[in-house]
Parts: C-alpha cells; structure tokens; sequence
C-alpha cells in the first residue's frame, strides 16, 4: 500500500470516527455519567518567572513543583484516567473483546477506572501571553544573552534517555481537556472516543514523525558546537532537531513553512539554553492528548544539572489551547550507550499496519496483494521480475537481452 | 503447564500504567494492538522461512502445514530489537530452517499473521524461561 492509498485509509477513519465524537458532545459515552465543570488545578509554588531555574538543585526537584495529586472524583467523566491510562488500556482492542463477550459499552467504560490519583499542573506558571514575549522578556533579563566559545559552552554530549510529564501521559485526561481550546475539543472528543474503542490512530502506524508531543523533546544523542545544537531521536523515522543559538535568527516569514519540528532559535542565559520554536507543523500524537494547530510556539529553557539536563517548556497555541501549557522534561545520561542497542528504527520497508475500511488497525499479510514482504532481501528484484512478465505477456514492447543472458531472473 | 499468558500481560500494562502515571519515559510503540486477539492464543508449529531482525518489530516467516498438506506462511510479529534482546532472543536465536513451536494471539480478521507471545520449543529444545522470554534449561 503506498502513502497515499494509507491516508485515504486514514481519512476513512477519521470520518468513521467523527461519528462517534458526535456521540460523545451527545452524551451517549459515557452514559449516565454527570458532567460538571473540572476543578481548577493548583498552581505549583512560586517561581521567578525570569530566573526559573534559580535555587533549582536537580531535575527532578522542578519535575516535582508540577506534579499533583489527583484525588478520585467519582463524577469525571474521564473516569480518572490518566492520557497513559487512556491508551495502554485501550490498545489491544479491550472493547471489541468486551462486545464479544455481551458487555454493553456503558458496563465496558464503567470498568475503566483511573488508578494512579496523579496528575500535573498543565498551566503556564508565566506570565506571557506569546512565545514572543516570553522570548523577549528572558532575553531582556539575561541581557542580550552570554557568548560562548566552543571551549566555554556546556557539555552536554553522551547519550540521553528522556522522560516528560505531560506528554509522556502522567497527567489526568480532565486536565487536559480543561486546557484544550473550544474550537478543538470536538477534535479531542473524537480522538479520545476513537481510542476507547480501539481504533487508534498513532503516526507511527503511519510510518510518520510522531511531532511534538511524542517526539519533540525525545533524545537520544546531543551534538553542540557554537553554531548549532542537534538533538537526534531515532523513533519512528530517524528524526532530528536542529536548535541554532549563534544569533542567526528566523528565516524570512515569506520563506518559512511549517515542519514537524519547526525552526528554532536560542541564546544563552549563562549554562542555559532559551529556544523560541515557531514554524511548526500542526499534528496529532494520540496516545490520550488531543491535536496542536500550526500556531503553536513553544519557548524551552535548557539546563545540565548532574547527569541530566531538565528542559522547561511552555507552549503557546491559542487556537488549540485554552490557555499557555507548561511540560518539563528531563534527560537522564544513559551510562552504557549499547543497552539497549541504539534504534535506528525505519518503519517504512517492514510496515504492514494499516487502517481498514472501518477505522480499525488492521495488517496486512501473507496473501494480500498490500502485504509488504519484509523478508524480501531483493525488493528491487521483485519489480524487475514483473517487466519480464510484462514484456513476456506482451504488455511491454520487446527489448533485447543486451548482456546476453547473464542477468539474474 | 500451560501459563497464563493473558494474565501475565495484564499485569505486565498495570506496571506500565503505573510507570506511566508519574513521569512517563517516552515509549515508542509503533501501532496498536487491536489488530490482534487478546482473548485467543493459538499455537503454531512449522518451520522457520525467514527473520526480519529489524526495528521497529522483529519478524518471522512461518512454513507451516495448512489444509492437505498445503504450505502455508504466516507473518509473525514480535516486538522492538531492545525487548526482544531483553527477552534473551537474539539474532542468533531463530535461524532458516529451525523447527519451532511457538505461541500467538492471531489476528482477528483470521488472516495468516499474529503477535508473539511464547517460544514454546526450537528444534527440540524446550523453552526454560516463563512467558514471552526465551532460554534454555541449564
């Protein structure tokens, strides 16, 4: 199945599953359930929004000021689960082995209970309503930005294993919902509704980038000169980010488009990195967490602290969110860079998932005329094979044999 | 004995879920598994005509006997490099040829694949090791 056959597969899908979020703003998922207004979330201890990481002793002490505690409450409607909870408990098809077996889906739902009683603080701790002013008011506070020489810059090189709190799915599905925009909770509705019933659509299935949030601060290696910052990420597709902090800036607006990653700019504020992200390609990661729209910009402050480098992230997409999120993420040093072994995923030549008529995940296999024969070691000998066939049955003109016979068949 | 596979991995996702529920460390699943029925694990005894030891699943091709003795093949899915080398099966472990016995949750438009739960035996050699994991008796 080629690209295009997958996403008219896909958009198949997505118009089976529009269906289905209708239920949702209907109230038919989950039935009975009240539907109050989700309490405002805490906001974590005070910080100084211009010198966040000040007094900050380690990665895990600024993970810890946005964690919370997420008492049950029997009245939501997202039965407590967290975005994580959301797909790892949804993602070998638990509803259709649950209609099998006679459940109604209101008794399926209803079995779905949250477990963990945490969840994080999504809302930006700042007090900037654009990526710009963010941007300008930290740049502002470092004075301009410090100027490193290959010899002064930080040392950030090794390998990295990364974790989040938000996008990694920690965090309470309401919580996420209250801090989705209006205009894109439909969306998010119909996605939440698709995944409960095991219809989920990740890009990864797709053999596509997995964005932002799956993939926008997920690192493997780092490489830092004075010039530009790369972070590589091998899953799904051997993704990479370029972070420029020598004062280049944006490309010319008439020149940029949206990508996966976006363009980055950064300075430095002493050891800490501050990247402003624009350019970005509105995307969709499943996994319980709802769509961003190409408006998203995103600031980042980096920071090595011991064996990890602590990244804090606020997002700024007012047509997608209801207001500024924040995410912090952490890159532990990875002692043996061989255990595990390094990715180097490549999705395309061995994929056979696909989206059937119905929405559903499916594969292909042995059999159909779609089934990629991974175990193939010649592809391109396949296709040579056909123009044989071809010129045989007459379909092709006849051509002579120029080497005589030698060529393989 | 036959384990219960099922039970196995549904403790395995509250670990995960649990795991998760914090500080979630960003696990790369390719696709869901709603392809594949969990309720049903099949046992599937042939020979092994290819591995695809790639990322970001590792593959078999089965020979097995269908319907009168007709070959058939069937595309077996496993999971990542990094789990399966967890799980003690290497590249050096399945080879052309080898005689296996193995363990699936097929796929539920009955179509001639599944996803891996179990090495039952190679060539013989029985399985030491408990659920999805492989080894050999010491």
């Amino acid at each position: 199945m080629n690209m295009f056959e997958k996403l008219t597969l896909s958009r198949t899908a997505v118009a089976t599953s529009c269906l289905l979020a209708l239920a949702l703003a209907a109230g038919s998922v989950p039935a009975g359930a009240a539907q109050p207004a989700p309490a405002a979330q805490a906001a974590p201890a005070a910080i100084d929004p211009l010198r966040p990481f000040a007094g900050v002793a380690s990665a895990q002490a600024w993970a810890q000021r946005f964690r919370t505690e997420a008492k049950p409450d029997p009245n939501d409607r997202f039965n407590n689960l967290t975005a994580g909870e959301w797909w790892n408990r949804t993602w070998n098809g638990q509803w259709t082995s649950a209609a099998t077996a006679g459940k109604t889906f209101a008794e399926f739902y209803k079995g779905l209970q949250g477990r963990s009683g945490n969840s994080v603080v999504l809302k930006s701790p700042y007090p900037y309503a654009s990526a710009e002013a963010h941007w300008n008011a930290w740049k502002q506070a470092a004075g301009g930005g410090t100027k490193h020489t290959r010899a002064t810059l930080p040392d950030w090189s090794g390998d990295w294993d990364t974790r989040t709190l938000v996008t990694g799915g920690g965090i309470q599905v309401r919580d996420v919902w209250a801090g989705v925009s209006d205009e894109y909770k439909p969306r998010f509705a119909q996605a939440l509704q698709s995944e409960l019933e095991g219809s989920h659509w990740w890009p990864a299935d797709e053999c596509l980038p997995n964005g932002y949030f799956r993939d926008g601060w997920a690192m493997r290696y780092v490489m830092l000169d004075e010039h530009v910052m790369i972070t590589a990420e091998d899953q799904p597709v051997n993704e990479y980010r370029v972070i420029y902090h020598d004062g280049r800036g944006f490309v010319p607006a008439e020149l940029a488009f949206p990508s996966w990653f976006g363009q980055s700019q950064g300075f430095w504020d002493r050891d800490e990195l501050v990247v402003w992200v624009k350019d970005i390609k509105g995307w969709f990661s499943g996994h319980g967490l709802p769509e961003y729209s190409d408006d998203l910009q995103i600031i980042e402050r980096w920071k090595r602290i011991g064996n990890e480098i602590v990244v804090d992230v606020t997002m700024y997409d007012p047509k997608a969110f209801a207001f500024p999120w924040h995410e912090v993420v952490v890159h532990s040093a990875r002692k043996d860079w061989k255990s595990p072994p390094p990715v180097h995923n490549e999705c395309v030549s061995t994929n056979n998932a696909y989206h059937n008529a119905d929405g559903r995940i499916a594969e292909f296999a042995v059999g159909d005329p779609q089934y990629n024969n991974m175990f193939e070691p010649r592809p391109w000998s396949e296709v040579f094979k056909r123009t044989e066939e071809a010129k045989r049955a007459g379909r092709l003109p006849k051509a002579t044999d120029f080497m005589g016979g030698t060529a393989a068949k | 004995m036959i384990v219960d596979r099922n039970s196995i991995r549904k403790v395995g996702a509250v670990v995960l879920a649990l795991a998760t529920a914090s500080f979630g460390l960003v696990a790369q699943a390719h696709h869901s598994h709603a392809m594949f029925d969990e309720d049903k694990e099949t046992t599937l005894t042939g020979k092994v005509a290819a591995v695809s030891y790639m990322n970001p699943h590792v593959y078999l091709s089965i020979e097995t006997k269908g319907a009168n003795n007709t070959p058939e093949k069937w595309s077996i899915e496993m999971s990542h490099i990094g789990n399966m080398m967890t799980r003690g099966v290497t590249r050096e472990t399945l080879k052309v040829g080898d005689e296996v016995v193995l363990q699936m949750n097929p796929l539920r438009d009955g179509k001639p694949g599944g996803s891996y739960t179990r090495i039952i035996s190679i060539n013989g050699v029985k399985n030491a090791a408990e659920g999805s994991n492989w080894a050999t008796a010491k």
